[in-house]
């Protein structure tokens, strides 16, 4: 896991979203534990207080539960929302690159023909993975 | 707790002036050889016709009542470096955020100073009157006066040059406090005896002497009050 | 681990300084809970090491009132020493030392210190007892530095960059031993630096300070998540006559306006769309760093 500490998103936001794509991707397993807020504080040389939040943001999402005195856990429907969390993600990416095409003063028309367009040059390259 | 602040203190201004105690043992060694050398080699022995001296034990009583001149030599260095070597070096600002108060830091530092002139002026002391217990002679009167005369003059300027180096305080100016007030200080002890103010003999001699003592007083305080202001504003 | 106590850590009020003529730092108000981490950042000469000084009681303050830990800056200037440990930007650490001195000395002076973490410090960092203070590198004086002011365990570390000069290996295992003296618990942290990567890293709350004032004072989270660039397509060359409350820094280049607002919200974007004048309004996100330079800008382009 690598952190940008010179973007605009804030941390707890980064480590949050990764561990999501992490859940969805597998990397974290439902009823497995995720590392304790020092380890991975150390580790990614982070105050705890922001892994703290952003384990809280994922408490939230239902992502993960707690034991108490134990830590925290991937809960069994997580795979699910974690991809439903990272639609609205991929919605949220759109919406930039729609923002960039209209302050490029596109006609929506035109965003629509290169969306389609990027995605079947994609489709080409991966042979259409569903 | 004091106790313990104050000897690693102390062990810290000793080790700030070990330099001057090493110079002055090595000009202690270079006198004494030179003297050596000077007796045997050049000067008829004693007790010829022609011999300035009557005998070894005056001879090397008079050498080392000269040595007083470096023990007053490096009075003035201790007392310049003891105030001002940490300010110069700047490591007073490293210490000023440590627990300790100024005042314990201040007063370790003139203890140190002091007392390591107190130590050479002993050790030059007890030169002197091992050469003589040795030896068969007594000191003259005027000899035991020169003595006095430099003890004297060694604490007065320990405490000019700590004074004068706590308001200004670098390198040159050490230099500059021990070269303008050495040689005046030294001729004020030769010239004390006799005619200042109007007074004569052992009354002008006294009066010179509480004199000086009490300009040592003087300039110790003053040194010590502008080193504490100073330290509050690091 | 964040608990808001009663009583913070640091707290400042009306703190100033002059020097002569010139107000180093003008009626600072400051407030920094326990067990959080603080970062202060601010140009040169901003005042920051003043302020830093005047709270570690090492410079007379001309006004304001200060506690740290509880202690009162200008009554007990020694108590505050006892409980900080200090890292500043020179290390004027006594040269003709050796480390193994260096710690002892220390060792007598503090009242409290952990003899085996300054070992376990020495051996992490590879300092050798023996090395003279005048032979150690730059990195090497900081970690020393360092290792003095932890070994103490200080309930408060206030570090004036210290980090000013190294290189990004010694940065990082620098900012990891200070990390881990954290996680320990219970410390709060005050550190003063130019790296802003590192205060988006390490700090609960920031200060921005500017001639001696602080222009904000707050989470670095909510900074990050409130303070936007909106950019503005003109119609003219022509503002709206209503800017709305919080820009901090305008910029223009012919029919383009770039706005740095604080606290924007829905609101103030929908009062600029509504403004006759403006054509296209994009809302930008925007990074600490340019967060600090827009309002240092901002400050410098008013005047």
């Amino acid at each position: 896991m690598s952190i940008n500490s010179n973007s605009h998103v804030p941390i707890f936001r980064q480590i949050a979203e990764h561990i999501r794509t992490g859940i969805s991707a597998g990397i974290y397993q439902p009823d497995e534990m995720l590392p304790s807020l020092r380890a991975l504080a150390l580790e990614l040389v982070v105050n705890p207080n922001t892994i703290q939040r952003a384990y809280e943001e994922l408490e939230r999402e239902g992502l993960v539960y707690s034991r108490r005195g134990l830590g925290l856990f991937v809960a069994r429907q997580a795979v699910r929302s974690a991809r439903s969390q990272s639609q609205d993600d991929v919605e949220k990416a759109f919406a930039d690159g729609i923002r960039l095409a209209r302050s490029a003063g596109l006609p929506d028309d035109e965003i629509r023909h290169v969306f389609s367009k990027s995605l079947a040059r994609k489709m080409d390259k991966t042979g259409g993975k569903s | 707790m004091i106790a313990r602040q104050l000897k690693a203190l102390m062990w810290k201004d000793l080790r700030v002036n070990r330099l001057i105690i090493v110079f002055y043992f090595i000009g202690a060694a270079i006198l004494t050889g030179a003297a050596i050398i000077i007796l045997y080699c050049i000067l008829p022995a004693p007790g010829q016709p022609n011999a300035p001296y009557r005998s070894t034990t005056q001879y090397f009583g008079e050498t080392f009542t000269l040595l007083m001149g470096l023990t007053c030599l490096m009075a003035a260095m201790l007392g310049a470096n003891s105030a001002s070597a940490e300010r110069v070096d700047r490591s007073d600002a490293f210490l000023a955020y440590l627990p300790p108060s100024r005042r314990l830091v201040l007063f370790s530092r003139l203890a140190a100073g002091l007392g390591l002139t107190l130590g050479l002026a002993a050790f030059n002391l007890l030169l002197i009157a091992l050469t003589y217990s040795i030896g068969d002679q007594h000191p003259s009167r005027y000899e035991l006066r020169g003595v006095e005369s430099f003890l004297v003059a060694a604490w007065v300027l320990f405490a000019v040059s700590w004074g004068a180096a706590a308001c200004i305080g670098s390198s040159v100016a050490i230099g500059m406090v021990i070269g303008l007030l050495f040689p005046g200080m030294l001729w004020m002890s030769f010239m004390n005896t006799g005619w200042l103010w109007g007074l004569h003999g052992d009354l002008a001699y006294v009066t010179c002497e509480a004199a000086e003592v009490g300009l040592g007083l003087v300039a110790l305080a003053c040194g010590y009050v502008v080193a504490m202001k100073r330290q509050n504003s690091l | 681990m964040i608990e808001p106590t009663a009583e913070p850590a640091v707290e400042a009020r009306g703190l100033t300084k002059r020097f002569g003529s010139k107000l180093a730092v003008g009626g600072l108000d400051l407030r920094i809970e326990k067990g959080t981490v603080f970062g202060f950042i601010g140009p040169n000469g901003a005042g920051k090491s003043t302020t830093i000084r005047m709270l570690m009681g090492l410079l007379p303050m001309n006004g304001g009132d200060a506690t740290v830990m509880g202690i009162d800056v200008r009554q007990r200037p020694e108590a505050v020493r006892r409980c900080v440990g200090y890292v500043p930007e020179q290390h004027l650490i006594y040269r003709w030392m050796r480390v193994k001195e260096v710690l002892w000395f220390c060792r007598q002076l503090h009242e409290a210190w952990n003899e085996s973490l300054a070992r376990e410090l020495c051996q992490q960092f590879e300092l050798s007892g023996q090395t003279k203070v005048r032979h150690l590198s730059k990195g090497m004086l900081a970690k020393l530095a360092l290792i003095i002011a932890l070994a103490p365990e200080p309930e408060l570390l206030i570090l004036d960059e210290p980090m000013a000069g190294l290189d990004p290996i010694i940065r990082e295992e620098f900012l990891e031993t200070v990390l881990q003296s954290f996680c320990r618990g219970g410390r709060t942290i005050f550190f003063s630096t130019h790296m802003l990567g590192d205060i988006q890293r390490l700090a609960d709350s920031v200060g921005i300070i500017h001639d001696g004032r602080l222009l904000v004072h707050g989470s670095v989270a909510d900074l990050l998540s409130r303070t936007k660039r909106v950019r503005l397509a003109l119609e003219r060359d022509e503002l709206p006559a209503e800017l709305p409350q919080g820009v901090i820094r305008t910029w223009r280049n012919r029919r383009e306006c770039v706005l740095t607002i604080t606290d924007c919200d829905s609101q103030k974007v929908q009062h600029l769309e509504d403004a006759a004048q403006v054509r296209v309004v994009e809302v930008l996100d925007v990074g600490l760093e340019d967060i600090f330079k827009d309002y240092i800008k901002g400050q410098r382009e008013a005047i």
